[in-house]
């Protein structure tokens, strides 16, 4: 019992004025934010907010010049085994022929060594991930014949497989069409009712649907209180007018009681 | 098969051979990853290495060798460190291995062999000890292919993500490099510097569109290859044209036809 106590202490990630600088532009500026077991945060920004920088320098693909990072309690270098990740749209080479299956062992690779092939239990792993995302019928199938809906839940698959205690969803929506995005969110509200962390990025105010715990904005600053609502204040910071916040016309708990 | 008596003959069947495993391996490999122009400058920079070898005095496909190994292994560590783009960068790489090697043959105040032999090719020079070279880097290839498999896929598909599962990127890409500088030497036998290229895509381009998957493609493109550099030789050893050119022309021809075929 006083390990979970540990354990639920312990910050998933930890961020101490961070100051990031991207080809000598300074995208993050003093970014302190932690992150508790089983939090799900949805972190919302317009474009070139440093959205996907700030995944990035979770799982140390970025450094930056000031501040500190940690991932439960480690270097991002150690603390990105525990990290599943599934990167914004297709920044990968689509058109690789590569299968279902493949893609998803790739997030076995964790803990292989080279010149060692992939074991029967990582196929039988892979495919409980498919199954969990009901893609295992398309198993043998090429990646470039799947719809964006379907790449998606593969990557989630490849994330997830590795049995991650993060799970960080960059741009998850984009290109999934509503009914789909659904299916998705309920997905990923399963996971975390399981006990998984959940850091997800969009543009798309629209998108941080009823699953989303904690809500936080960016733009190079970061606007977060650990709450579920979003102050109308840090909206018009990050996105400098204000914004409609029922922006697809479908309730949306994102404001307060229209009081003030 | 009465041909294979003679010794050059037998000896252009079996580097063949050698050279299909490599346009197999490698060419798939850089087509669907859209290297090739990467290859092409591997393979022109190696002529740097020739034309050392020649002034030096020594064996030139060894001194292309180590030219084009070293190089692979500087891009690998250097190409994505640079700040201009890498394309420009093997632009530049590309011109100075070739003024490199031309700057030693002026040099070069004996005897300088035919230099066409080098740039265009002709499978049947390969001598014994020519195939012995091309069987230990076809073996390298093979190995570091087969061991390997799984972190190649995933740095060829998603270099992000395989380095948030620890793959060691940089390290595996100059492993790649390195395949891919032995195989542009093993073709240099077949085809020459200059056509180097035509063999590592259109194999590849032409089984893309009859199979699926990356072994069916390495497997069919490998056929494809070795059926193209047969042809063609049998050709030009029929027409009295040079070899080289004549397999890279036959297949041209051939992935045009196909091209058109399969189209429409």
């Amino acid at each position: 019992m006083w390990i979970e106590y540990i354990i639920k202490t312990v910050k998933v990630v930890e961020l101490k004025g961070v100051w990031v600088k991207l080809s000598d532009q300074v995208v993050l500026e003093d970014i302190s934010f932690d992150v508790f077991e089983g939090d799900y945060i949805g972190i919302i920004g317009p474009n070139g907010a440093g959205k996907t920088t700030l995944l990035k320098v979770i799982l140390g693909l970025i450094k930056p010049f000031r501040g500190k990072v940690s991932v439960f309690g480690l270097e991002p270098e150690e603390g990105k085994k525990f990290i599943g990740y599934v990167p914004q749209e297709r920044p990968f080479n689509k058109d690789f022929p590569i299968k279902v299956i493949d893609v998803v062992l790739m997030g076995c690779l964790k803990d292989k060594g080279l010149f060692r092939n992939f074991t029967p239990e990582d196929l039988k792993r892979a495919e409980e991930a498919l199954e969990l995302v009901e893609m295992r019928p398309l198993r043998d199938r090429e990646i470039c014949g799947l719809s964006g809906g379907e790449l998606q839940r593969v990557l989630i698959a490849r994330a997830i497989v590795s049995k991650p205690k993060l799970l960080l969803l960059d741009e998850p929506t984009a290109h999934v069409d509503l009914p789909v995005q659904t299916e998705f969110f309920d997905l990923l509200k399963r996971l975390n009712e399981e006990g998984l962390t959940i850091i997800m990025v969009t543009h798309d105010i629209g998108v941080i649907s009823s699953y989303v715990g904690k809500i936080a904005c960016l733009n190079r600053k970061i606007y977060y209180h650990g709450t579920k609502e979003i102050r109308p204040e840090d909206l018009e910071a990050v996105y400098g007018c204000p914004v409609d916040l029922i922006a697809h016309g479908i309730p949306h708990r994102v404001l307060r009681e229209h009081d003030r | 098969m009465t041909l294979l008596q003679y010794e050059f003959l037998r000896n252009a069947f079996i580097a063949g051979l050698l050279i299909s495993l490599a346009c197999a391996v490698v060419g798939t490999l850089i087509v669907m990853r859209k290297m090739v122009y990467l290859a092409g400058g591997i393979a022109h920079i190696a002529f740097g290495g020739v034309g050392i070898g020649i002034f030096m005095g020594i064996n030139p496909v060894y001194s292309a060798l180590a030219f084009s190994l070293l190089s692979a292994f500087g891009m690998g560590l250097g190409l994505k460190r640079l700040k201009i783009s890498e394309d420009s960068a093997i632009g530049v790489l590309w011109a100075t291995g070739m003024a490199i090697g031309a700057l030693f043959v002026g040099l070069t105040k004996s005897y300088v062999p035919d230099l066409m032999v080098y740039l265009f090719g002709n499978i049947l020079l390969v001598s014994p000890s020519d195939i012995k070279t091309m069987l230990i880097l076809d073996g390298i290839i093979f190995l570091l292919t087969r061991g390997l498999w799984k972190e190649l896929l995933a740095v060829s598909f998603d270099p992000d993500f395989a380095w948030v599962c620890g793959v060691k990127v940089r390290f595996i890409e100059t492993i790649f490099l390195i395949m891919v500088a032995a195989s542009c030497v093993i073709l240099i036998h077949a085809v020459g510097i200059v056509l180097v290229l035509a063999l590592l895509t259109i194999p590849t381009l032409i089984s893309r569109h009859f199979y699926r998957g990356l072994k069916n493609m390495m497997i069919l493109s490998g056929l494809f290859s070795f059926g193209l550099i047969m042809a063609g030789l049998a050709l030009s050893y029929f027409l009295n044209l040079p070899s080289g050119a004549t397999i890279v022309l036959l297949s041209g021809i051939v992935f045009g036809i196909v091209e058109i075929f399969k189209r429409s």
